[in-house]
């Protein structure tokens, strides 16, 4: 079976597993990818809102704080980001808008030319501010957080509960806000092919680390590599592959092993 | 970096990785903490939403449950009841708090992160007032679990508000009567009209309490 097939059927199967809440299986763990657990029908917590509840108005709970860590952290140094390509419910859904920032980058030159920008690595850094100062900081100072305006809260947790509960919830001061970053975050990833994931994502921002010592990595064999830069074409995330060594951004969806010519992409385990 | 040193790092980042998790899952309760405390839970910070309730009162308990024992208790020697329920992370229970509990009804809370439970006149109205903080963390107790059975729109979030008073039901006994009002349920962060919804209820309460205390057993 083709391997973006395989990737494709796993993400379907995560997506399906991670709403399994509709049938009354809710769990204690924490997914260990971007998925809000005020979706009525999601199994599972999100990461950021039990760092968040940790760290609330001057607190430190130390179990929340470590655990979904822990998760992500066990998931990070074992795949990777591979969780960003295969099991994420927001890549599947940046998978599904892909074509279109692709069209576009195609018949809108200025629009490559943003990608090609020399300062466009460093918006890269975004989500670890992001990470840091809405998750951690502002709800340790200010009791604002992330999920006050959480475009993914909006999209699988508001929407879901108007359609499921008409003329129950009206909207808090925070909606029209969570609209507008709703609105961004849609003209963002049909701009720029998985941009939730390359700048803003919290959740990738933890776990973009860990490919630096994951066990399961991508590898480019330099010395069949005839540098056709079909894979940094192909890639998702913008990353220049023939150069990239284990490089945080790779979310390791295997685009560049199949693209790859001379096949000097291939996926590497540390062996013992 | 050297593969040697690569593996080892892997490796033992893979083992106290696992470690920590597997300890936190025998020696704590996380998992019951994150499952009740988040999962079970409506986070309406999340989901930019305000509960639409009505305030009218009932007989019925939420979860079918009966009325627990300290609030039959209270209900037979103090008076109607409002129970402010509240958790960790909730910026609309510290708003409720500041805003109409300390602000109108004068209610000193010496620390928001622990129950309490006072007498509170305000007026011509008196009630008793329970605070119930919901602390996932903390041990199950038939004030925190009360909150099933008050949750009368099934709405499963924070904060909630119940008032309990004693009413004629249509067998023509006489029994505990409650109405539940959830998050910031004016418009606008309107906390004086909050305060007035509160009172309105409240007086209701009272007059209704008043009304049939000789009777409730």
């Amino acid at each position: 079976m083709k391997l973006q097939i395989k990737r494709l059927i796993t993400q379907i199967f995560v997506f399906v597993s991670a709403n399994l809440g509709a049938i009354g299986l809710k769990t204690g763990f924490c997914f260990p990818f971007f998925y809000c657990h005020a979706c009525p029908a999601a199994t599972s917590a999100c990461p950021l809102r039990a760092i968040e509840k940790s760290v609330y108005d001057h607190s430190f709970t130390w179990k929340l704080f470590v655990y979904p860590l822990m998760i992500l952290g066990l998931v990070g140094v074992t795949t990777g980001r591979a969780v960003c390509g295969w099991a994420c419910p927001i890549g599947l859904l940046q998978r599904g808008t892909a074509k279109v920032p692709r069209y576009i980058k195609k018949k809108k030159p200025f629009i490559k030319k943003i990608g090609q920008w020399k300062g466009e690595p460093y918006l890269r850094y975004i989500k670890y501010v992001v990470l840091i100062s809405l998750v951690i900081v502002t709800p340790f100072l200010f009791m604002f957080m992330f999920t006050d305006i959480c475009p993914v809260g909006v999209l699988t947790g508001t929407f879901p509960i108007l359609i499921l509960n008409p003329g129950k919830f009206s909207p808090n001061p925070f909606f029209w806000s969570a609209m507008i970053f709703l609105v961004l975050f849609f003209v963002l990833i049909f701009l720029v092919e998985r941009g939730w994931c390359r700048y803003f994502c919290p959740v990738g921002a933890i776990l973009a680390p860990f490919n630096k010592i994951s066990y399961l990595t991508v590898s480019v064999d330099e010395k069949v590599c005839v540098h056709c830069n079909a894979c940094s074409d192909v890639c998702p995330m913008g990353i220049n592959v023939p150069e990239m060594n284990r490089d945080p951004e790779c979310i390791l969806c295997g685009k560049c092993i199949n693209i790859c010519p001379k096949n000097a992409i291939k996926y590497e385990r540390m062996k013992i | 970096m050297n593969k040697k040193i690569l593996l080892t790092i892997q490796i033992t980042t893979i083992i106290l990785f696992s470690g920590i998790l597997g300890g936190m899952y025998y020696f704590t309760d996380i998992y019951d903490d994150v499952e009740s405390g988040i999962v079970r839970v409506l986070c309406l910070s999340c989901i930019k939403l305000q509960p639409v309730t009505s305030k009218e009162f009932t007989f019925e308990t939420a979860n079918g449950n009966p009325h627990p024992d300290f609030v039959i208790n209270t209900l037979k020697n103090k008076g109607p009841i409002l129970i402010q329920y509240s958790e960790p992370a909730c910026a609309a229970c510290d708003r409720m708090i500041d805003n109409v509990m300390k602000k109108y009804f004068k209610i000193n809370f010496e620390d928001d992160k622990s129950s309490f439970e006072t007498q509170v006149t305000t007026g011509n109205i008196s009630f008793y007032f329970f605070y119930i903080y919901k602390d996932p963390s903390m041990p199950k107790t038939e004030k925190t679990e009360s909150f099933w059975t008050y949750d009368k729109d099934n709405i499963g979030g924070f904060p909630m508000f119940t008032i309990i008073t004693i009413e004629y039901d249509h067998g023509g006994e006489i029994k505990p009567y409650y109405t539940t009002l959830y998050g910031e349920f004016e418009d606008n962060y309107n906390y004086k009209k909050m305060y007035e919804t509160f009172i309105e209820l409240l007086e209701f309460s009272n007059e209704r309490y008043n009304s049939n205390i000789a009777g409730f057993k």
